[in-house]
């Protein structure tokens, strides 16, 4: 029993890293700009088919796809700006706005790659030496590792990016108060910008490692992780993107742990039940929302 | 001239804010505007720095216009703003907040840091340096906004209600701080309920009315004119 809640526990810590970075690049979509992108699963689902299709095509592994996925999905970020936010944020209730047309984009997204992909699941034969890492009693998916410590270095760096640089800093200041920030000089569209291509590289950057963490890649698996998304960024704090972090690790945990106590298909329902606990009792997530 | 409005008008729907309003702000000059609730003196600010689109009208800063330019822009050009609720950054601390308007400065952090302490040295604020925001009582959160906005040194300063819910003490020492900048070259255009602090503190008045300019003179000119006063007291 204690092997297996060991087993649970570093399996949730693993997941929940990886969890808390898909959160994360929603939390500073939403806490820059407001804006609900309900698409965020299904780019996430995209980098992981585009990840595949390098693989199967060009025989490149998905640590080297990293190079084109990255870049592409910051640069796809700053072109789904452009295009629909800010006329979104003209909207009298920009989060419903754009909560409806994120899930109208999700299901395009969906739809076009049912199209031209099919329905059929894909998955990559794992590409390096050892599938697996045994560590005393404790196996572990070295594809799992390989993407916490991605996810891990990709928050730390988050948080040196956040405190430390200009554009890190203007970001956390529109978290706070957009209104603020235009009489303190900065200029609210370049950031948001920024941020969006953030958001979208975040996702994108954990969907090309979900192919080495999850076998399946399918055209609606990116509903789930929305969903996940969601519940990260709640349970960490609305608009407080390091908050995610903490929330998918919480996410992550509970989610595992229960599956040692209770039959496997209600650990999403105790996962639900901290979400609905945190809503009642603490409606600014563990860490508390940034925005004022 | 700093500032020249000309014919300035701001439509909401069927309802006009603002209405073909005309006047002008030299260098170094505290200019009141008075009127009663919804007579178009925030909307008036609003438009020069930014916030709303004018309608008709033109607004020159330093003979360029305003016209279509965004806040950050106002901001950038040299035109500071605060308002009767203060945005200030309630969630990171005092000395965090004077910092953001130079984030992207080449300066180096210790002279930002030292000029950041020196304006909260002048305003009072000192002691609270290492305080969030929201720590911050109404009026000294009104206080920290003026002082944020003098670390990018503008030249023309709009204050909505800076005394409204601010303790006689804070107000005086608000008063201190416009007549010491004043002394310092800034030019400011106050908007206020507050008339015997206006009368104090202003050159030169205008009164609004319905979004209409009905009077403009010295404080001693306006405290006689007859419009003004049947505008307030309804006579």
């Amino acid at each position: 029993m204690s092997n297996l809640l060991l087993n649970a526990c570093i399996s949730g810590i693993l997941l929940g890293m990886i969890y808390g970075l898909i959160g994360a690049g929603l939390n500073i979509i939403y806490g820059v700009m407001r804006v609900v992108n309900f698409a965020h699963g299904e780019f996430l689902m995209i980098a992981a088919y585009m990840v595949y299709w390098l693989s199967v095509l060009y025989k490149i592994d998905p640590l080297t796809s990293l190079l084109v996925v990255v870049p592409l999905f910051f640069l796809l970020g700053i072109i789904v700006y452009y295009l629909m936010v800010p006329r979104l944020l003209k909207s009298e209730d920009p989060e419903m706005a754009s909560f409806l047309t994120f899930y109208g984009v999700s299901m395009i997204i969906t739809a076009l790659v049912l199209i031209f992909w099919g329905a059929d699941p894909r998955g990559l034969r794992f590409p390096y030496p050892f599938p697996f890492l045994k560590i005393g009693s404790i196996y572990l998916s070295t594809g799992r590792v390989i993407h916490f410590f991605f996810s891990l270095v990709t928050a730390l760096a988050l948080a040196l990016f956040l405190y430390k640089t200009y554009l890190g800093k203007a970001i956390r200041a529109i978290i706070q108060n957009r209104d603020a920030v235009k009489m303190v000089g900065i200029d609210p569209h370049s950031i948001s910008s920024i941020a969006f291509g953030i958001g979208l590289m975040l996702v994108g950057m954990t969907g090309a490692l979900i192919p080495l963490t999850f076998p399946g890649i399918t055209p609606g698996m990116g509903a789930s992780y929305t969903l996940t998304a969601f519940v990260v960024i709640v349970l960490g704090g609305l608009g407080n993107p390091l908050g995610s972090i903490i929330g998918g690790l919480i996410f992550g945990l509970t989610e595992n742990i229960s599956t040692v106590f209770l039959p496997l298909a209600l650990s999403p329902v105790i996962s639900f039940i901290i979400l609905i606990l945190i809503i009642m009792f603490r409606p600014q997530g563990f860490l508390g929302a940034t925005g004022s | 001239m700093l500032l020249r409005v000309s014919n300035l008008t701001k439509k909401f729907g069927g309802i006009t804010a603002v209405d073909h309003l005309s006047f002008d702000i030299g260098d170094n000059e505290i200019l009141g505007i008075i009127g009663p609730n919804g007579s178009g003196k925030t909307t008036t600010l609003n438009c020069i720095n930014g916030i709303y689109r004018v309608d008709e009208g033109e607004i020159l800063f330093q003979g360029n216009s305003l016209q279509g330019a965004p806040p950050h822009e106002i901001a950038r050009m040299g035109i500071g703003r605060t308002f009767q609720v203060p945005k200030i950054f309630k969630k990171i601390s005092v000395l965090e907040n004077m910092l953001s308007p130079v984030l992207n400065s080449n300066e180096s952090d210790t002279i930002l840091k030292n000029r950041a302490s020196a304006l909260l040295e002048m305003v009072g604020l000192s002691d609270l340096k290492d305080h969030l925001g929201e720590e911050l009582s109404g009026g000294q959160q009104k206080i920290l906004e003026l002082a944020r906005i003098l670390m990018f040194d503008p030249i023309l300063i709009l204050l909505d209600e800076p005394f409204a819910g601010v303790h006689p003490l804070l107000r005086m020492k608000f008063h201190e701080m416009i007549i010491s900048l004043h002394q310092k070259k800034k030019s400011f255009i106050l908007v206020s309920h507050d008339l015997p602090s206006l009368y104090l503190l202003s050159s030169r008045i205008i009164v609004l009315n319905n979004g209409m300019k009905i009077a403009e003179g010295s404080p001693k000119e306006i405290q006689r004119n007859e419009a003004v006063i049947e505008a307030y007291l309804g006579r």
